[in-house]
């Protein structure tokens, strides 16, 4: 395998001059699948994502015709629920500002449009914070993927947050480069990390717990890494973002906390989630739900029938009959149940090219182009996640900074596999992770040519404060390749 | 150009489009991701309890319909009682029929509850058998605390009204009720 690398390696272009190659290759691959994606209706949640995005461009209408907004409509189509955040659909609101009935041709060119140019943006600051090799391996991996680029016409969130999310990587690796060499991060990064996770979350919650790491790690980096006064001054940088953050998150939650009648933080859709998931679904209405209707709505027209009987929120009463459908799962259950979600998680990630289809079906030319982007998915996409697994029980200690980042792809690759264990996964989950999926296997690969060619000097000479946090991080990344062995090991036995 | 001029104009043709944004029309939700919530089986007033009895306490109505019994056609309602627990959920159901005309029997068993008409007290068909049990399990404050099952009197729909075909607001779920025949849902 690395032999194979090895002599591709030496073939291949300048990052700089493959970079342009890739972005070339991602537009003209964009322009073929488009047509595949062009005629689809909203699909699923999309519906809520479009009608979100409609029921904004009518506050912008409204706020800037000097009207009041329509209270109810926003309620009604941006909280809904509360199931998802509407990062989503403030992306799509500029498009029906400009065009309120937009047809379905016109979302998926304008959805296309706004990921291309995220996945620009992306690319340049990646290039800049972690060197035009990962902008161009970023550009490989996923943005080559035919999948993935079909994904980049929906407007399901799951790609552009994992976007997003690399991107709050490279910031965060270039702050610790700061942070090594004894600067506090200016107010204008701190405002730049707390605005990148608010947009993660925004535009896929199930992003929080990853959120949460990585400010973290940054905080304690600063607090470890620094002394004094700029000990003091990143303190101050840390509060800003957090208040940036908060400050932003507080008019969904406020919105969707007054609409719901209970404190909502980010969505409301976990105990449902785990419900359904883990527990027994003939108990999730305190008995059957309903016969009629998809998997989720059965279970939330029913404890909004049981908050109007009770004047109870809806939200609240999901919890209780999330607590009671779960409460006889057993660890064996529970385990098979993971292995499922672990299996839809990571190993369907082509199946939206057969979900959206115009209403009428494909064509056969459609029906031949669809084969061939969900063959063409596989094939791409298992070596990459092959190397992704590999890599993660791994570690790397070529250079202090690839140890940095391969402890902060570890990190944030476990705390988004979180999400495997409370839910039903599907083929797009994995898209928020695809980008770290690239950091974690191209880092490996690496790893692996530079252990084997240069024998004699494994590694580069540090000293000072590198010294040590080189030392301190060897554990700490031994522990997380382990900690994911680990569960692996732990989870197979159980399922057993 | 410099950057600053094409930032500014830039920022002028945005500005301009979302003053006149109000004059392109409306955008229009379709609202689907959130279905308006059907009304409540017993308030819709489509298929009523005997005498017009009115329950009083905290509930929802479950699965309603006709069955065969002993050869006799019978209207099965059940239903889960909110926030009370089994004795007082049977109390509340008792003073409702109560309330409506109806005289409790003394000898229920093997139901909790046989009430009869006042003026019919011999009319079989028109006696109500509830039967109350407390879900197993529960937590402590579990707002849902138990199913009561009605035996009644068949009824015929109130009124002709769309809502009284409609089994999300009455309950009367068809036992071959088919999801995919569902246009809306198929949607989803």
């Amino acid at each position: 395998m690395t032999g194979l690398v090895d002599r591709v390696t030496a073939r291949l272009p300048r990052p700089e001059v493959a970079l342009v190659w890739l972005i070339a290759a991602h537009v003209v691959l964009k322009v073929l699948i488009f047509p595949l994606a062009m005629h689809a209706p909203a699909y699923n949640d999309e519906q809520q994502y479009y009608d979100g995005a409609r029921a904004l461009s009518n506050l912008v209408r409204d706020v800037f015709a000097f009207h009041s907004p329509d209270g109810a409509e926003l309620r009604h189509n941006v909280v809904a629920s509360g199931w998802f955040m509407p990062g989503m659909a403030i992306l799509m609101a500029p498009l029906f500002v400009v065009c309120p009935d937009a047809a379905d041709w016109a979302c998926r060119g304008y959805l296309g449009l706004a990921n291309l140019l995220l996945l620009l943006w992306a690319v340049r600051s990646v290039r800049k914070r972690l060197g035009p090799g990962y902008a161009a391996l970023l550009v490989a991996f996923p943005a080559l993927l035919p999948s993935w680029i079909f994904m980049s016409f929906t407007a399901y969130g799951d790609p552009p947050s994992g976007i997003v999310l690399i991107v709050l990587v490279a910031h965060v690796v270039d702050m610790l480069r700061r942070f090594r060499a004894g600067e506090p991060p200016a107010l204008k990064e701190a405002l730049q990390l707390g605005l990148l996770a608010t947009a993660v979350l925004y535009l896929r919650s199930s992003t929080s717990i990853v959120l949460a790491v990585l400010g973290g790690i940054t905080l304690l980096a600063a607090l470890v890494l620094l002394k004094g006064v700029q000990r003091w001054r990143a303190l101050g940088a840390a509060g800003l973002a957090g208040v940036v953050f908060l400050v932003l998150l507080a008019p969904w939650s406020i919105a969707a906390s007054d609409t719901l009648g209970t404190r909502v933080v980010t969505t409301t859709t976990v105990p449902i989630s785990l419900a359904n998931t883990f527990g027994d679904r003939e108990q999730v209405c305190f008995g059957r739900c309903d016969p009629d209707s998809f998997l989720w709505f059965r279970p939330l027209r029913y404890a909004r029938e049981v908050g109007r009987a009770t004047g109870e929120s809806e939200v609240d009463v999901e919890k209780q009959m999330s607590d009671y459908a779960l409460r006889d799962v057993t660890t064996e259950h529970y385990a098979r149940q993971t292995w499922w979600n672990i299996g839809s998680y990571f190993f369907v990630p082509a199946n939206f090219v057969r979900y959206l289809t115009p209403p009428e079906g494909r064509s056969t030319l459609g029906k031949v182009s669809e084969g061939v982007v969900f063959g063409a998915t596989y094939v791409y996409y298992v070596p990459w996640f092959l190397l992704m697994l590999v890599s993660m029980l791994f570690v790397q200690r070529r250079s202090l900074e690839a140890q940095i980042l391969d402890t902060l792809t570890k990190l944030s690759l476990l705390t988004l596999f979180v999400q495997p264990f409370v839910h039903v996964a599907g083929s797009r989950y994995w898209t928020t992770a695809g980008p770290l999926f690239m950091v974690a296997a191209a880092g490996f690969v690496r790893e692996h040519q530079v252990r084997r060619r240069d024998r004699e000097k494994e590694r580069e000479h540090l000293s000072g404060t590198d010294a040590t946090l080189g030392r301190w991080l060897r554990p700490i990344q031994v522990a997380l390749a382990g900690f994911f062995g680990l569960v692996l090991v732990v989870l197979g036995v159980l399922a057993v | 150009m410099g950057r600053r001029t094409v930032a500014l104009a830039g920022t002028a043709v945005v500005l301009v489009v979302l003053l006149l944004s109000h004059r392109f029309g409306r955008a229009e939700p379709t609202g689907d991701y959130r279905p308006r919530l059907p009304d409540d089986a017993l308030a819709t007033g489509c298929f009523p309890l005997p005498g017009g009895a009115h329950l009083t306490f905290a509930d929802q109505v479950r699965r309603d319909g006709d069955v065969e019994v002993d050869g006799e056609r019978r209207r099965r309602l059940v239903g889960q009682y909110d926030e009370i627990d089994a004795p007082a959920a049977l109390d509340a159901i008792v003073g409702d029929f109560e309330d409506a005309g109806f005289i409790a029997s003394g000898r229920p068993a093997p139901y909790d509850a046989v009430l009869r008409r006042r003026g019919a007290v011999h009319d079989r068909a028109q006696v109500v058998r509830v039967s109350v049990q407390q879900l197993p399990g529960i937590a402590a404050d579990s707002l849902v605390r138990g199913t009561f099952e009605l035996d009644l009197p068949v009824v015929r729909a109130a009124k002709d009204d769309p809502v009284c075909s409609d089994p999300k607001a009455t309950k009367r779920w068809p036992p071959d009720y088919d999801v995919e025949s569902d246009a809306h849902d198929r949607a989803r």
